[in-house]
């Protein structure tokens, strides 16, 4: 790292991969998230952090168009797609805008009548139409990178937890987008589990992939995340550095919710 | 039993097995046609689908609400009917003697078995986990390609079992088929029985050629059940 040249002054490193204006969005009269906005730069690891219900995995929602927000624009490698409610926006813009994402969810929904490479492969030959060999040699590549060359072919309800959500990973990772959501890829797994997905996020990020991570694997955010966002009851609250947001917490919100947090952490580790 | 002719029985269980090719082409034409009617019948309903999901709500309470007997009955005599009056009104020359009864049971089975398959395809899609159509959506996937691919396959795994339910019992239904003369498994026996006036004697064949066909039926649909499930839980 010591020895990279920056690349200063260049539009890839001035220009966000991923922006987000003024999201607004409410469920019935719950006002879920009052007006976020969020840039994000290529290779950036962004952790969110935040009490539950304070509407983090909505927002990762709203970033893929799968919750219709009321108000706000996605705009992801230039090209931006407004929420228009109800309305809907406009199809093929969404098409377009998700085929720059990829989602990692908590319970990694995985195709329950697909093998581990089918699932991988699918959205190679349905959605970018790349050709079956290739797909197949690229999923099988991808695989491998996550530890799970030895279950190509084992479908998703013969494997433990932390596998499905590599493979997840792998599905997500396969088709090189701009950038990559998790919401609370490590929550739904066994404690003895969360390790190796961690492990594997990490060596992505390494990698220089854009990242948004929901989570509250704390000591991840600490060594991975290249920025921290607390959120609460719709708001971003406190944004920085790991260092800044997580050891040196300036709001009070942010340092409740970080002892509680904190705490367990120790508590686990015990 | 005392009295019963058991050579006769015998005698004659292969000319009332001669139904079969009927009662078996009734129930398979009728799931296939049905199952395809099920299902775009439930996916209208459950889009919303402007005028097709309003139409398949009528359809399927019509025929849940009347006996299998009386649809027969009403199409038997109410489709040449239906054609005649098509002729008249739009000088087409239909020559509706020459269309086979077998082909009003294959319509009017297909409606009967659609309605019931329609409700249950749509249990088994609304039984499908909504966060894989939306994994679909997270790779760029369309809605089309998601159903297609990922959410209708495991909706007909979970349906099997009873499309399987549904089958054996059309080749029972198929069974009212005599009442309008086709000459299916209880229409032969039916027919023997009228030559001979040994009723019981040809009832009981029927029965034993219908258990036969029933049991081998439900032994293949288990198999296949067993094929679709290998990867499920
Ligand atoms: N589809 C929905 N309909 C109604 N309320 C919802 C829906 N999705 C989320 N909510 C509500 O929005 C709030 C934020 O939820 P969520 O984004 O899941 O928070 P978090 O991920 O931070 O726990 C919660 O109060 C939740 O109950
Ligand atoms: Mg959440």
């Amino acid at each position: 790292m010591g020895n990279e040249k920056p690349v200063q002054g260049t539009k890839e490193r001035n220009t966000p991969i991923l922006s987000v204006k003024n999201l607004f969005i409410s469920f019935g009269d719950l006002a879920v998230l009052n007006g976020i906005s969020m840039d994000v730069k290529k290779g950036e690891v962004v952790v969110i952090l935040g009490p539950s219900g304070s509407g983090k995995t909505t927002f990762l929602r709203c970033i893929n168009f799968l919750e219709n927000a009321s108000e706000g624009t996605i705009e992801i490698d230039g090209y931006p797609v407004e929420h228009q409610g109800k309305k809907k926006a406009n199809k093929k813009r969404i098409l377009a805008l998700r085929k720059k994402t990829a989602m990692v969810f908590q319970n990694y929904n995985l195709f329950r009548n697909k093998t581990l490479l089918a699932n991988v492969m699918e959205g190679l030959t349905v959605v970018q139409k790349v050709s079956k060999a290739e797909a197949e040699k690229r999923s099988t590549e991808m695989l491998e990178r996550v530890g799970l060359g030895e279950k190509l072919h084992n479908y998703p309800s013969t494997i433990s937890g932390g596998q499905q959500q590599r493979a997840s990973i792998a599905r997500a990772l396969v088709l090189n987008p701009n950038v990559i959501l998790f919401d609370e890829p490590t929550s739904a797994l066994d404690p003895e589990l969360v390790g190796e997905v961690l492990e594997t996020m990490k060596k992505i990020a390494v990698e220089g992939i854009t990242m948004i991570v929901v989570t509250h694997e704390i000591n991840f955010a600490r060594s991975v995340a290249t920025r921290v966002i607390f959120m609460d009851s719709g708001n971003i609250v406190e944004e920085g550095t790991p260092q800044e947001v997580i050891d040196n917490p300036k709001n009070e919100r942010t340092k409740q919710f970080l002892n509680i947090i904190k705490e367990k952490a120790v508590l686990a580790e015990k | 039993m005392r009295g019963l002719d058991w050579d006769f029985m015998l005698e004659n269980l292969l000319t009332i097995a001669k139904g079969i090719s009927y009662t078996m082409e009734i129930a398979v034409v009728s799931i296939i046609f049905g199952g395809v009617l099920g299902l775009v019948t439930a996916l209208a309903r459950m889009y919303r689908t402007p005028v097709l999901s309003q139409i398949s709500s009528v359809y399927i309470a019509i025929i849940r609400g009347t006996p299998l007997m009386v649809q027969i009955l009403v199409v038997y005599y109410g489709i040449p009917r239906f054609l005649q009056w098509v002729n008249a009104e739009y000088g087409t020359n239909m020559d509706i003697n020459s269309i086979p009864a077998i082909y009003f049971m294959y319509f009017c089975f297909s409606l009967y078995i659609g309605s019931y398959l329609s409700e249950l395809l749509r249990g088994c899609i609304a039984s499908v986990d909504s966060g894989q159509l939306e994994a679909c959506y997270s790779i760029g996937m369309t809605t089309a390609q998601g159903m297609t691919r990922v959410v209708l396959p495991q909706a007909l795994v979970s349906a099997l079992p009873n499309f399987g339910n549904n089958f054996i019992g059309l080749i029972k239904d198929a069974s009212l088929a005599f009442t309008v003369s086709i000459p299916e498994i209880l229409g032969q026996a039916k027919i023997l029985a009228g030559r001979t006036s040994k009723f019981l004697e040809a009832y009981l064949d029927a029965a034993i050629i219908y258990f036969i066909i029933c049991f081998i039926s439900q032994q293949i649909l288990r198999i296949l059940e067993k094929k679709s499930r290998r990867h499920e839980r």
